[in-house]
């Protein structure tokens, strides 16, 4: 049953009425009333018009305020009998939306009315004060009119004498006398109908439509206030309406300094003092959050254009946290660009406010960026600018639907949010109002922009089609190609995608239409994009463009990749001649099987389809294939100690962690390393934000990237560790801790382990189980008798909040703790000894003390290792001396001596208890085989502090990271030496 | 006969035998065809599920928001409801299902098996709504083999989120999209569940008020708030609650009912409608007189119905001087 014509009124008049109590109803709601009133089948005509309407609460009402206010409304609305509108309300028009519709020439005609108002007040005016002066008689004539009309010979009075306005001659001042308020009646006649007219302009919207023009023109409402007179316009346009409002009482209306005041925040949106012309600076803060981040490419792209307009701006990048931000030169052109002086290399952004003040910033990031992630609130960084008086605007790419909710917080705090497009940064340029971003169409389910499109393990195939299908939707088939070119390459990269772009969308103005929507895709954003997604969009490229990027990337590699994006991004593609593609096909079939076995996977496919294999990217080598061809191509194996004697066998790998890609580099990181699989875990607190941090990275190939897998502020972090398998970070606060998988949020726990703590001292250690051990963990309380006591958890015992206890009676305080085993074993480090406690039935605990091999300085790090039933472990110490005891033989079975400047940070043993590596404060690192005790590999050379150590499962891989978050990765595979390596 | 006191200040001894507790009594727990709807509540959940969209109740605590979902399972001839209790900690994904990365960590290190990662999640209300409404056979892939999610067929189910006030600011957005697609991701296992739009779970969301729920989520639900019954409906509510004719009740009920409404026009915070049947049950344990009314004898039992201390005076003062005209 459909709504019939007159309900359809009907709600529409209600739903306006509604409106004008002040209950807010959007169309989606009057949609849902009107669908409610149709699957009923019921009607707002009639006697039932009220009981009907009171239906409709549930959908028209948001709170119990409002359902209440909704109840007497909809009464007076539709009194008893036949459904009634409101006499006074039905007049109040629905305010239009203006601003932004097509300009046409309507306004003439009133302007035309108004202009022809003004000339008969000027006119009249003017034959008063003029000098057409009417005759005495006439004058006489005039002033006494009013009992002339009602006399008799008012009728034979003549028309034509009547000069109402006539100012009397300055020969005749007694004839004045006699008509004081004629000439002020008049001109108060006039002013009442210009204003009037005016008023009738404004509430049609004709002046407003005139409002950019207007914009620079200020008004002076008071000594210290200046509002642009389009503001003063829609004071007066908001005015008129109230005193048409006749429910409300006076209280109610306008304030008109107010409205002024609040217009003006709107109007001038980068202008904080109006009415005077002044230089204004801008901040450009550019947020990065990965070295290929297509969205900070392109908002770097529009600062430059906005330095080239010849603003004043200074141009920053940023991370998470903009506390801290990395001034960048921005490709100026030729304008002007400001560089900041007198600050830091990494200034504070309190220290670049506090510089420039009165300074706009530009900040180009996802609204909710400027959001704790926590609270909903504005994070402490956009606090401080917004609360040092600085206008903000947030420039964006991504679609509004993406950032409704934060623009909610933001606008709260006067930050506007607009769409970082070419049309916004010229407005900004010209000083004019920024054009309200395009609403984009809505992606249902999100899949373009969700992170989990980033994970490396495939969705069912329905689901890869649906994101496909999805990108296609989003972008077109053209933008959808550009996907598929960009998704060849093992990387995202911005000079590729600039290039390809510029092969498969010859229109530039398409193009970077294409480019800003292919830069919110959260693969662009994140610039990674996992195998399988590469491989459904490899298969669904068309022929005739894979032939074509087929060639491009052909070429490509006869040119550096970093060229790509400079100068003019067009690219001819030039088919080779047939001596050119067999030359080139041998020459990628050569790099292919000069692959390595722990090369990357992603390398390996984008040489098989160079070489033009059927669906290459869907083709997985088997691991045993690998290994044949490994071991064919490297010859037999050979036993660790052949080449640690060489000393030259290890082929390293370095890389540190995005450092050029982070506003803030961070130098003083207690940081982990771990492997989780054949990819490397980081994880650390950095000591000068007090941030937990945590990255990954996929491929042990100088070719793999970094993947940030978090980097947030929580609370305050007292130590991290890496779980055995690297899925999982434990950050250990003051009050709670929390587990991190390494590639998903973050989980809070109550802490068990602290509380309680009633002693003088108390050590913490979280000791994650590497090397096979049990994952456990340790507190120590020197309790206030002189006792000392330990209590052990494991994880569920965390959960189940239990754990077992032991009181040490008369043990001297450790100076640090390992922890091995804690159900069979524990180990305490003393500053001249080193203690086993072995716990056994009904709490004994049985001492031993392997002290047949002297430390010489502070011990400093004790690690496992398993050797059988019973577990060695390995101390060192300050001055370079390392030992290994053998706890099944209650001795020492290898002791080291490094020189005394080897002050040991970091220590690992292998899972087999055979390899020792040891990292110091200088950043050497040594590599230890017990069984060959006079053998010693240098891993590193001095550099930053080695924080620590770890071996893979295999012990195949050795890695080391140090303080300032350098990785350091040697493969221990044995092999051969190859020629012209030397010994 | 009234019971004997279970504390007693006189007595001095320990029982012989020991004390046997009554079984608690909870008065929300009623049986769901007891349940009373106002008009308003009828044309709201008429809407809701004629829209398609979530319920989202809200009134003073007491009211029957909770009970309403029982109410509406019950009479819609579904299972009970599956509820989810909102915490401060819940996120929008607790809705659907919760990983147990602590259990999967711990198996990790101790060397047990976690190829099979169906071991570790566990399917909340919304989400366990979900996957009923699909052929058993087509979730085997996210659903571990267990009882605890076995069901015959697809089926629909009513879902309650209690109290969503009570979670963070961004719970409610987080689940515009899966509540209007009826659909929600698990990244551990890669999998979608998109919910048979034929059995589409019904939402029933409860909300004390004691936060703001944004704009764009209200958007989405259909609305009512709960008013205290007034004493007509009150006298239904307690005499089916008691189990009594609703067109004759008991003095006793009637009188309640009436006072009832005079302490709802105080300033103190009125009593609720649990807390009155709770109040009348201890009354009737206690042996009061069915047929006679409300009066200061039944003082002793305020501690039910006042819950801070001006309410107690002001219970009591009005208990004492209270007339009612049955």
């Amino acid at each position: 049953m459909s709504l019939s014509a007159e309900t359809s009124k009907r709600l529409i008049a209600l739903c306006a009425y509604l409106r004008t109590q002040g209950i807010e109803i959007g169309p989606s709601r009057v949609i849902a009333a009107a669908h409610l009133l149709e699957a009923r089948g019921l009607s707002l005509e009639g006697a039932q018009a009220r009981s009907n309407a009171l239906r409709l609460g549930p959908v028209l009402c948001r709170n119990a305020d409002e359902q209440h206010l909704f109840k007497q409304l909809v009464v007076r609305w539709a009194p008893d009998g036949p459904a009634q509108e409101p006499p006074d309300d039905r007049s109040v028009p629905v305010i239009p939306w203006s601003g932004t519709g097509p300009r046409t020439l309507s306004w003439l005609g009133p302007t035309s009315v108004l202009l022809a108002l003004l000339f008969l007040g000027g006119f009249g005016c003017w034959l008063y004060f003029g000098p057409v002066a009417a005759p005495p008689a006439a004058v006489q004539t005039a002033t006494t009119s009013a009992p002339l009309v009602s006399s008799a010979e008012g009728n034979t009075m003549e028309v034509s004498n009547i000069r109402m306005f006539a100012r009397p001659p300055p020969s005749a001042p007694d004839q004045k006398q006699g008509s004081p308020w004629g000439p002020w009646a008049g001109l108060a006649f006039f002013l009442v109908l210009f204003v009037t007219g005016l008023l009738w302009l404004r509430h049609n919207a004709f002046l407003e439509r005139r409002r950019a023009a207007k914009g620079r023109h200020a008004v002076r409402l008071s000594a210290d206030l200046h509002v642009p007179l389009d503001a003063v316009t829609a004071a007066m346009r908001t005015l008129g309406l109230s005193f048409r409002q006749r429910q409300r009482g006076f209280e109610h209306r306008l304030d008109v300094r107010k409205s002024a005041e609040a217009t003006a925040r709107h109007a001038g949106l980068f202008t904080g003092v109006y009415g005077a012309p002044r230089e204004r600076r801008f901040l450009a803060l550019v947020r990065r959050q990965a070295m290929h981040d297509h969205q900070a490419f392109i908002g770097e792209g529009l600062v430059a254009q906005l330095c080239r307009s010849g603003a004043d701006v200074l141009t920053f990048r940023f991370d998470a946290d903009a506390n801290v931000v990395e001034p960048y030169a921005a490709q100026a052109g030729n304008g002007r660009q400001s560089t900041p002086h007198g600050v830091r290399t990494y200034p504070r952004i309190d220290d670049v406010l506090s510089a420039n003040e009165q300074a706009e910033c530009l900040l180009f990031c996802e609204p909710a960026a400027l959001l704790d992630p926590l609270t909903g609130r504005l994070a402490s960084w956009c606090r401080t600018i917004v609360d040092g008086g600085h206008h903000c605007t947030v420039f964006t790419v991504a679609p509004p639907h993406r950032w409704d909710s934060a623009r909610e917080v933001l606008e709260t705090e006067h930050i506007r949010v607009v769409a970082a497009d070419a049309a916004s940064i010229n407005a900004l340029a010209r000083n004019q109002r920024i054009a309200a971003p395009v609403r984009r169409r809505a992606l249902g389910d999100g899949a373009l922009h969700e992170q989990y499109g980033l994970y490396q393990a495939a969705p069912p195939g329905a689901e890869v089609a649906a994101i496909c299908d999805a990108i296609c939707g989003e972008l077109g088939y053209t933008g959808f190609q550009w996907v598929q070119a960009c998704a060849i390459y093992p990387e995202i990269q911005w000079p590729l995608t600039n290039a390809v772009g510029a092969l498969l969308v010859k229109d530039a103005e398409e193009r970077a239409r294409l480019l800003l929507r292919l830069a919110d895709l959260v693969w662009f954003r994140k610039a990674y994009m996992p195998d399988w997604l590469r491989a459904a969009l490899i298969a669904r490229l068309d022929r005739k463009t894979g032939t074509e990027l087929r060639a491009f990337f052909w070429n490509a590699f006869a040119l550096e990749l970093d060229e790509l994006g400079k100068g003019n991004a067009s690219i001819d593609v030039m088919r080779p001649s047939p001596l050119q593609a067999i030359l080139r096909w041998l020459r990628v079939g050569l790099a292919l099987s000069a692959l390595a076995q722990g090369e990357s996977y992603k390398e390996q496919l984008f040489a098989r389809y160079l070489l033009g294999q059927k669906n290459p990217l869907s083709l997985r080598i088997p691991h045993r294939v690998m290994a044949a061809m490994h071991n064919a191509l490297r010859g037999p194996v050979v036993v660790l100690a052949s080449f640690c004697v060489t000393g030259a066998g290890l082929s390293m790998m370095y890389g540190a962690v995005a450092s050029d890609t982070r506003t803030h580099v961070p130098t003083d990181v207690d940081a982990k390393v771990g492997f989780r699989g054949d990819s490397l875990v980081i994880a650390g607190i950095d000591r000068d934000t007090g941030a937990v941090i945590a990255a990954r990275r996929d491929a042990l190939t100088s070719q793999g990237q970094w993947e940030h897998v978090m980097s947030e502020s929580i609370g305050t972090p007292k130590e991290v560790a890496l779980s055995a398998d690297g899925a999982y970070l434990i950050a250990l606060e003051a009050d709670g801790m929390r587990f991190v998988p390494t590639s998903n949020a973050s989980v809070p726990l109550p802490n068990s382990n602290i509380a309680g703590a009633t002693g003088k001292r108390q050590w913490l250690s979280v000791a994650p189980g590497r090397n096979g051990t049990v994952q456990r963990y340790l507190s120590l309380f020197l309790l206030g008798d002189g006792n000392m006591r330990a209590d052990v958890a494991d994880l569920a015992a965390v959960r189940q909040l239990g754990r077992v206890s032991y009181l040490l009676r008369n043990m001297p305080a450790p100076e640090a703790v390992a922890l091995g085993r804690v159900d069979e074993m524990m180990l305490l480090m003393h500053q001249d000894r080193t203690v086993v406690l072995r716990p056994g039935e009904g709490g004994s605990v049985t001492v031993l003390q392997p002290e047949n091999a002297p430390i010489k300085g502070r011990r400093r790090k004790i690690a496992w290792g398993r050797n059988g039933d019973l577990p060695i472990f390995a101390a060192c110490s300050s001055a370079g001396t390392v030992v290994v005891w053998d706890v099944a033989q209650s001795r020492a079975i290898l002791s080291h001596q490094a020189d005394e400047a080897f002050v040991c940070n970091a220590l690992a043993v292998s899972a087999g208890g055979r390899y020792i590596a040891v990292g110091s404060s200088d950043g050497r690192a040594i590599l230890l085989d017990v069984g060959n005790p006079s053998l010693t590999v240098k891993l590193t050379d001095k550099g930053p502090p080695i924080s620590d150590i770890s071996f893979n499962e295999g012990h195949t891989q050795v890695a080391l990271v140090t303080t300032d978050l350098a990785t350091v990765v040697a493969d221990l595979t044995p092999r051969k030496l190859r020629a012209g390596e030397r010994h | 006969m009234p019971a004997p006191k279970l504390i007693d200040r006189h007595r001095k001894t320990v029982p012989v035998g020991g004390i046997t507790l009554p079984a608690p009594f909870v008065a929300d727990q009623g049986d769901p065809c007891d349940y009373i709807l106002d008009d308003g509540l009828e044309d709201a959940a008429n809407a809701a599920l004629d829209l398609g969209q979530p319920l989202l109740l809200t009134g003073e605590p007491g009211t029957g928001k909770t009970q309403f979902a029982h109410f509406l399972a019950w009479h819609l001839g579904l299972d009970k409801p599956l509820e989810f209790h909102t915490k401060s900690t819940s996120t929008a994904s607790d809705l659907f299902y919760s990983y147990d990365t602590v259990r999967r960590f711990h198996a990790a290190n101790t060397g047990q098996p976690v190829s099979d990662e169906r071991k570790f999640i566990r399917f909340n209300a919304l989400g366990r709504a979900m996957l009923r409404t699909l052929p058993p056979a087509s979730i085997s892939h996210v659903c571990p083999p267990s009882d605890e999610y076995a069901y015959a067929g697809p089926v629909r189910s009513v879902v309650l989120i209690d109290e969503i006030d009570k979670a963070s600011r961004d719970f409610p957005n987080d689940l515009l999209n899966e509540l209007s697609g009826m659909s929600f991701d698990i990244p551990e296992l890669g999998a979608r569940i998109v919910a048979d739009p034929a059995l589409r779970p019904i939402v029933v969301i409860t909300s004390n008020q004691e936060r703001p729920l944004p704009d764009a989520f209200l958007r989405r639900c259909a609305f009512y708030c709960i008013d205290a019954p007034d004493g007509e409906r009150m006298v239904e509510i307690l005499a089916r609650r008691f189990g009594h004719d609703s067109r004759n009740p008991p003095a006793l009920l009637k009188s309640a009912a009436a006072f009832y409404t005079a302490a709802q026009r105080s300033g103190h915070r009125p009593p609720s409608v649990a807390e009155l049947i709770g109040w009348l049950h201890l009354l009737l344990e206690n042996g009061a007189d069915l047929h006679s009314p409300v009066s200061q004898a039944n003082e002793r039992g305020i501690a039910a119905l006042a819950k801070t201390l001006p309410a107690r005076k002001h219970l009591a003062e009005l208990l004492r001087t209270f007339q009612p005209s049955l």
